[in-house]
């Protein structure tokens, strides 16, 4: 029984050590239930409003919500504001899957951030970020964010909550950002995060518990009158580390499940370009379908480049390889331009302006969503299909 | 669908019947182990053959490469049969059957075996599911390979007019000096397939990953029993890095594999290679692999020069002849020899440094605007942050091969796996010195970091599992 309890202390120890115990108790919560106010969270990128006590998004494109900033000192939670043992939560309800990006913004003008996707349908889900694993737990906080990537209609928050759970709740909090699957991107290429523990890595973790079992092996030893003898604790690490790593292996292939699972949702029996738009997701959701579009409009042999654009910017880079076999140039016949607010296209004249830049002697012969994107054509080329 | 499973199963049958004709006279070889080694070689042949039509100027058509193809499997089957090797000696997969190779019958060995292949069977299953969904979507897989991919079907060549604007895939290909394997892979798909379908024509990815695991497989297999070296393939093929690599259209999980097949006959040639003539064939093979990793990604060079290394010092170190370079040269010059050769020709370099390719030592252009030119000594405490605390691609593979390193000291030095640090030093200095010198922003932007890493992983993974099994047993 002493055993047994000395063993609870040590992982309630190590428990406090993960999680810093801080001051603070009160909370902030947002419920949009007084009337048409949105309580200081500004939208951006959609249209706001408030509805039987939600705050609904509507006709966004990558909306982002942002929370009232400096957050803490305007808010009043009491005490220092950092991040330690600070909850972020929020229920809400998406039209569809959505990938959502939760960023903290500490005072010293640093931000941090997390993926993950929701999922779509009529309930609200509540969502847990503990925010010490965006930033240093020591940094204060600033304000939050939340954006769903992509065009999306109707997404509803019901409540927003920062608080400082006890014990029990950011112990669930951590557990919740442990298990939380990162969504399969195209950074990922490069790299794979860790899953966090609060505001430690997996892999920190690890390290602390394979060096609490040598240590324990070492004592054992002695204690058993076998002397000090490193050697002799090679096999309770090596099963320490196996262990850890089939905990490991398990959360990301757990990661891969849930990855299947969203990927058939979202992607099975799409065209390839349907595809392609998710995966690159926002903004790319339109560019893809442009330039299968733009690809017909162009003549056999003629060739094709971005008007304004550097020839070096991602999305000429992306314009070249889809537009393929159509051939880019860096002298091209025809010219593309897409989603450029400052675009200026006079017809009698044939030229076409994009701030300090000016093409003359332009016509265009294809246009994509209302103006917003277009395709030209030099105009001593004769008339356009 | 039919198209896709051809353009696979031709390239793999000239392979295995390559890898039949190498191993005819090995005891031990399996049919399944010739099939996981045969795909690769099978795949390497087929883009060497492409390429060296692209450099005559003939057109990239699908019966011209198919009937090369064939001849070559032809040729192999002649070699292979007049060597007594088209029946493997070892089986089906070895030790008699699935069953018998787990020997011991005991249930709950039994248990362990079918629940790690149903894992493997779901993994592998995912991997084919999402590479064949996904279409090719991170930046640098279609910027650096299937933009030249894409382009070389198109254009049917590899268009060597240099007064072309687009010579060589210029305007399209960020670095004209990646090698070609993974692209002209997916020019062969894409033929067979009709169109440039941006997810079918990467499902060469896929095949590495299940050709990886299985050269792991049988390379501690031969030495560890086989339920120990499926618990390390199943752990190699779980690493997430891997398995997303495994879905996407990169080639750094091609020379994970080509890395991990030379090293695994180089090892067998420090074991058993001292008879001359086995030597001189198991060095061959292992040479034909990294001759291969030259021509997936230009860090197949430093696995290349670094195995040469550790050969020379073995060769010096038991009395060999130094006629045993020459099998490790031939294959060199033979497979790798063209390409590089073209590289110095038509001047495309190794380096990231712009559309020229060429190299800038001691200043990385996309570390910072008029960064100082020098050492960057700070990628040191970067890379030991990502490595061991930020990254976990990798599990724990990384600081368990260290600290069995530190508990297996004695075993390293006095045994044969030294020459194995050895090559594994070199190559981890290599890139250290790359990263000092020539790409801070590999560690610094967090690029080529990992990617390269995941290139020797499997080989950290290899040696790990045959020191496991000495420091376990090993008393004080």
């Amino acid at each position: 029984m002493a055993l047994l309890l000395k063993r609870t202390k040590l992982l309630l120890f190590l428990l406090l050590l993960l999680f810093p115990a801080s001051s603070l108790s009160a909370d902030l919560l947002w419920e949009f239930d007084k009337g048409d106010s949105a309580s200081g969270w500004l939208v951006r990128g959609g249209e706001s409003r408030v509805e039987n006590g939600s705050l609904v998004i509507d006709n966004g494109f990558s909306p982002e919500l942002r929370s009232p900033r400096p957050l803490m000192p305007n808010a009043g939670l009491d005490g220092d504001a950092n991040l330690s043992g600070l909850v972020l939560s929020f229920r809400v309800k998406s039209p569809r899957d959505a990938l959502v990006e939760v960023t903290a913004f500490s005072l010293d003008n640093t931000s941090g951030y997390t993926k993950f996707h929701i999922r779509g349908g009529g309930l609200f889900r509540e969502h847990r970020v503990y925010l010490a694993t965006l930033l240093p737990s020591h940094k204060e906080l600033y304000g939050v964010a939340i954006k769903a990537h992509g065009e999306i209609s109707g997404l509803a928050f019901d409540s927003l909550r920062l608080y400082r759970p006890g014990l029990a709740g950011l112990t669930g909090a951590v557990w919740e950002g442990f298990w939380r699957p990162d969504p399969v991107v195209f950074e990922i290429i490069n790299y794979v995060d860790s899953p966090r523990f609060g505001s430690f890595s997996f892999l920190t973790i690890s390290y602390i518990l394979i060096g609490v079992v040598f240590i324990l092996s070492l004592i054992y030893f002695i204690v058993r009158g076998r002397g000090l003898s490193f050697y002799s604790a090679r096999r309770p690490v090596i099963v320490a580390f196996i262990i850890l790593s089939v905990i490991f292996l398990i959360r990301m292939d757990y990661n891969w499940a849930v990855t299947y699972q969203r990927d058939r949702r979202a992607m099975q029996g799409k065209d390839v370009v349907a595809r392609q738009a998710l995966l690159f997701g926002s903004p790319h959701e339109y560019l893809f379908d442009f330039f299968s579009e733009i690809k017909l409009a162009v003549d056999d042999g003629a060739r094709i480049g971005p008007a304004f654009k550097s020839h070096q910017s991602r999305q000429a880079k992306l314009a070249r390889y889809f537009l393929l076999p159509v051939d880019s140039s860096a002298d091209p016949e025809y010219l593309w331009v897409f989603f450029d607010p400052d675009l200026v296209f006079d017809k009698s004249s044939g030229s076409l302006s994009s701030g300090q830049n000016l093409i003359k002697g332009l016509e265009k012969v294809y246009t994509y969503e209302g103006d917003h994107a277009a395709l030209y054509r030099r105009r001593d080329l004769g008339r356009s299909k | 669908m039919t198209g896709l499973i051809l353009s696979i199963l031709i390239p793999w049958v000239t392979g295995y019947l390559f890898a039949s004709w190498l191993l005819a006279r090995d005891e031990a070889s399996t049919l399944l182990e010739r099939l996981f080694l045969g795909l690769g070689l099978g795949f390497g042949i087929l883009s060497f053959e492409i390429f060296l039509l692209g450099l005559l100027g003939i057109s990239f058509a699908l019966v011209t490469i198919t009937v090369i193809q064939f001849l070559s499997a032809i040729i192999f089957l002649i070699l292979t049969v007049r060597a007594g090797g088209l029946l493997p000696k070892g089986g089906v997969f070895g030790c008699g059957g699935l069953s018998g190779s787990f020997a011991g019958g005991k249930a709950f060995i039994l248990i362990i075996t079918f629940g790690l292949l149903g894992l493997f069977a779901l993994k592998i299953g995912f991997v084919f599911y999402e590479s064949l969904l996904r279409p090719v979507y991170s930046f640098d897989s279609w910027t650096n390979w299937s933009a030249a991919a894409k382009f070389f079907y198109y254009e049917g060549g590899l268009m060597l007019d240099s007064s072309n604007e687009h010579f060589f895939g210029s305007g399209y290909r960020e670095f004209l000096g990646h090698p070609l394997q993974m692209p002209l892979l997916e020019v062969w798909s894409a033929l067979w397939v009709g169109s440039f379908h941006e997810a079918y024509v990467k499902i060469h990815s896929a095949l590495y990953y299940v050709g990886l695991a299985g050269v792991l497989f049988y390379g501690l297999k031969r030495r560890c029993g086989a339920l120990y070296a499926l618990l390390w393939s199943w752990f190699l093929a779980s690493l997430p890095l891997i398995v997303f690599h495994a879905t996407d259209a990169y080639s750094d999980l091609a020379l994970a594999y080509y890395t991990l097949a030379g090293i695994v006959f180089f090892y067998r040639f420090i074991e058993e290679g001292s008879g001359a003539k086995q030597g001189a064939k198991l060095l061959m093979i292992s040479a034909l692999f990294l001759a291969m990793a030259v021509f997936t990604k230009n860090e197949g060079l430093i696995f290349y020069i670094a195995a040469g290394i550790v050969v020379a010092l073995f060769i010096k170190a038991k009395g060999l002849s130094w006629r045993l370079l020459l099998s490790y040269v031939v294959p060199f010059i033979v497979i790798a020899g063209p390409w590089l050769i073209f590289k110095i020709a038509f001047d495309v370099g190794y380096g990231h440094s712009g559309a020229g390719s060429e190299m800038e030592w001691l200043s990385d252009p996309k570390y910072a605007e008029g960064a100082e030119r020098g050492l960057h000594f700070e990628v040191f405490w970067l890379i030991f942050k990502e490595y061991f605390f930020r990254h976990g691609g990798f599990n724990l593979i990384v600081p368990f091969w260290i600290v069995l390193s530190v508990f297996g000291i004695r075993t390293v030095v006095k045994s044969e796996l030294r020459y194995l640090y050895i090559f594994l030093l070199l190559v981890i200095g290599a890139f250290l010195f790359i990263y000092l010198t020539l790409e801070v922003t590999a560690v610094t932007q967090r690029t080529g970091l990992n990617r390269n890493l995941m290139t020797y992983i499997p080989v950290i993974t290899f040696t790990s599992a045959l020191l496991l099994v000495r420091v376990w047993a090993r008393k004080e």
